[in-house]
């Protein structure tokens, strides 16, 4: 299957919103 | 305040301003004026969008809430991303394809002129009022903190954002944006350097984040099912998308902005933009109300800092009381630093318990302050906010930066109020000219109809200001705004997602739920059947159902 240009910058923005998600939950580890 | 920083704040507002009506006073016809010319790159949507949503509110309260209750405000925005998706793959092309001005010119195209109209008109009354708020809630902030006029403050703002927006229209708002969000972002990260320069010597940047993450401050997510948990990573996907979908995708003052984009790429690539920066810049302003957290640990913090506070205890019964935990805040301030100090040359786990019950003790002195503060304010019979997390940042400002960055960050946060407000006036003008006026008496001419937007504006312009200057005789106006928002972004947002996603459904179904719609939400509201925000979600669903089922059992409204 081959992804479009645009599908590509979708999977970009959810992805970063999940690493913000992984990277906040290792600093409230961290942290907290 | 000193002349350098009226010079730095005047210098910077006049220019923004200036510029902003001289760059663009070619703006002729309706594609220019309301269209933007329909020639901004990616980085202007993006840019807009984002000075569009930070209003001064965001740079005052954001730091001030972080210093009370940790990072944990940043969840709110985990949503935002994925609605700024799905406005990518379902919205953006479809306003494109049929090239409207306005997002509820769509919605005659799909369904008729009197849904149109209908969204138009619950557009109108809940941004016009947000638009004199969006003035007043830095006017009063920082009419308290510097002793400026108020009445004075909120004319000047909006005579400011008049100027240019009603000069210039559309690419007058995304010129000046730019350059107001280049001006916020400055002082925000000059804000940030000088805090932790702030710092003792023997406290590392490393150190100042291990304080604030034994105070509970670094507490990011929360991942618990209660309801009555504002701030979870749950309400902050699930609600946090909903909304953001709503503001985004139906919201006139966000709509105009991306539809000048030259392209549907460009449009695109602007709302992703925001996307992927959106929840970092929040976690950083977060983070500078965290480090003005670490700072008062080590420099003595007043027991209220709303500057009214004092004026407003004296004479009172509770005014000994209030004396007493000023003195008690003092000593516990004296015991952390000592504690402090102990700990840099033997560090032990008994001297970081001991400096956290002292953390505690402060914290619970500041709720005592504010029950006495809240018991004052009735004796008086004055309305007076407690919560103090408005002032955090500001006080800070004022008593910490070097001169010249005073107004700079002050320069920001004006900025932040005119740049929101440029773009509800600019929408306001719009749909009112468009959507209510244009298609009851058509204009002759592009030119009459951009003298009509620019006359509407003018008339929105005013009526913000007029709002901003008897806001303060309402108890809460903010909440009332928030309260009315509610009552109606769920039935837009409602049609709008039947518009885009149900395509059997027809006008006389639609206009047929929304007007029940509304009225129930309103009835819902009024017997108090739900905590106002959950209306939101009641007038989205309700609306989708309704007209669902009216187009199942009256099958005469299929054309």
């Amino acid at each position: 299957m081959k992804l479009s240009r645009q599908s590509l910058w979708y999977i970009l923005v959810l992805g970063a919103n999940f690493i913000y998600i992984v990277i906040f939950y290792l600093i409230s580890k961290q942290w907290y | 305040m000193v002349l350098i920083d009226w010079i730095v704040l005047g210098g910077t507002l006049l220019f923004i301003v200036i510029y902003g009506a001289w760059r663009t006073r070619e703006s002729k016809s309706v594609k220019d004026y309301i269209g933007g010319g329909q020639q901004a790159r990616w980085w202007t949507i993006g840019l807009s969008v984002m000075a569009t949503q930070a209003s001064a509110i965001t740079f005052l309260s954001t730091p001030g809430q972080a210093f009370h209750d940790g990072m944990g405000f940043v969840q709110f925005y985990f949503g935002l991303p994925i609605a700024m998706v799905i406005i990518c793959a379902v919205f953006i092309p479809i306003y494109s394809r049929l090239k409207v001005f306005t997002a509820y010119e769509f919605l005659e195209k799909r369904f008729d002129l009197r849904v149109r109209k209908l969204t138009a008109s619950l557009f109108l009354i809940q941004r016009g009022l947000s638009a004199g708020i969006t003035i007043f809630a830095p006017s009063i902030i920082l009419s308290a903190v510097l002793g400026w006029n108020l009445t004075a403050l909120n004319i000047l703002i909006g005579c400011l954002v008049i100027i240019y927006t009603v000069s210039g229209g559309t690419k007058a708002v995304n010129v000046t944006q730019k350059q107001q969000m280049a001006v916020i972002f400055t002082g925000m990260i000059l804000a940030l350097f000088f805090i932790v320069r702030a710092l003792p010597e023997s406290i590392s940047f490393s150190d100042a984040i291990d304080i604030a993450g034994a105070s509970d401050k670094m507490e990011v997510l929360n991942f618990s099912f209660d309801l009555n948990n504002r701030y979870t990573v749950w309400t902050g996907l699930i609600g946090g998308t909903f909304l953001a979908l709503s503001y985004f995708g139906t919201d006139q003052s966000q709509v105009q902005r991306y539809l000048s984009g030259k392209s549907v790429q460009e449009m695109r690539l602007g709302m992703l933009f925001n996307g992927l920066l959106k929840v970092p810049m929040q976690f950083f302003i977060l983070f500078v109300g965290v480090m003005v957290f670490v700072f008062y640990q080590f420099n003595q913090a007043p027991l209220h800092f709303n500057p009214l506070s004092e004026q407003l205890i004296q004479n009172t019964p509770y005014e000994t009381d209030y004396e007493n935990l000023k003195n008690i805040s003092t000593q516990n301030y004296q015991n952390r630093i000592s504690l402090y100090q102990q700990f840099e040359s033997s560090p032990s786990d008994d001297l970081k318990n001991r400096i956290a019950d002292s953390q505690k003790a402060d914290l619970a002195n500041r709720d005592a302050a504010r029950t006495l503060l809240e018991q004052a304010a009735n004796s008086k019979k004055v309305s007076f906010e407690s919560n103090d997390k408005d002032y955090v940042f500001i006080h800070f400002i004022l008593n910490n930066l070097p001169r010249g960055l005073i107004g700079l960050l002050l320069a920001a946060i004006l900025s932040a109020a005119m740049s929101s407000t440029a773009s509800e006036l600019n929408a306001l003008g719009a749909t009112t000219a468009l959507d209510l006026y244009n298609t009851s008496y058509p204009a002759d001419s592009d030119q009459q109809l951009v003298k009509t937007t620019k006359l509407f504006t003018i008339g929105w312009g005013i009526l913000a200001i007029g709002v901003a200057c008897v806001a303060y005789l309402a108890d809460n106006l903010i909440q009332l705004v928030n309260i009315i928002g509610s009552i109606f972004y769920g039935n837009v947002l409602g049609i709008f997602l039947l518009a885009f996603f149900v395509k059997w459904v027809n006008a006389k179904s639609v206009l047929l739920a929304a007007i029940i719609t509304q009225v129930l939400v309103i009835v819902a509201f009024r017997l108090d059947w739900m905590p106002y925000l959950w209306l939101n979600l009641l007038g989205c669903g309700l609306v989708m159902l309704l007209a669902l089922l009216i187009e199942a059992v009256m099958p005469q409204n299929k054309s």
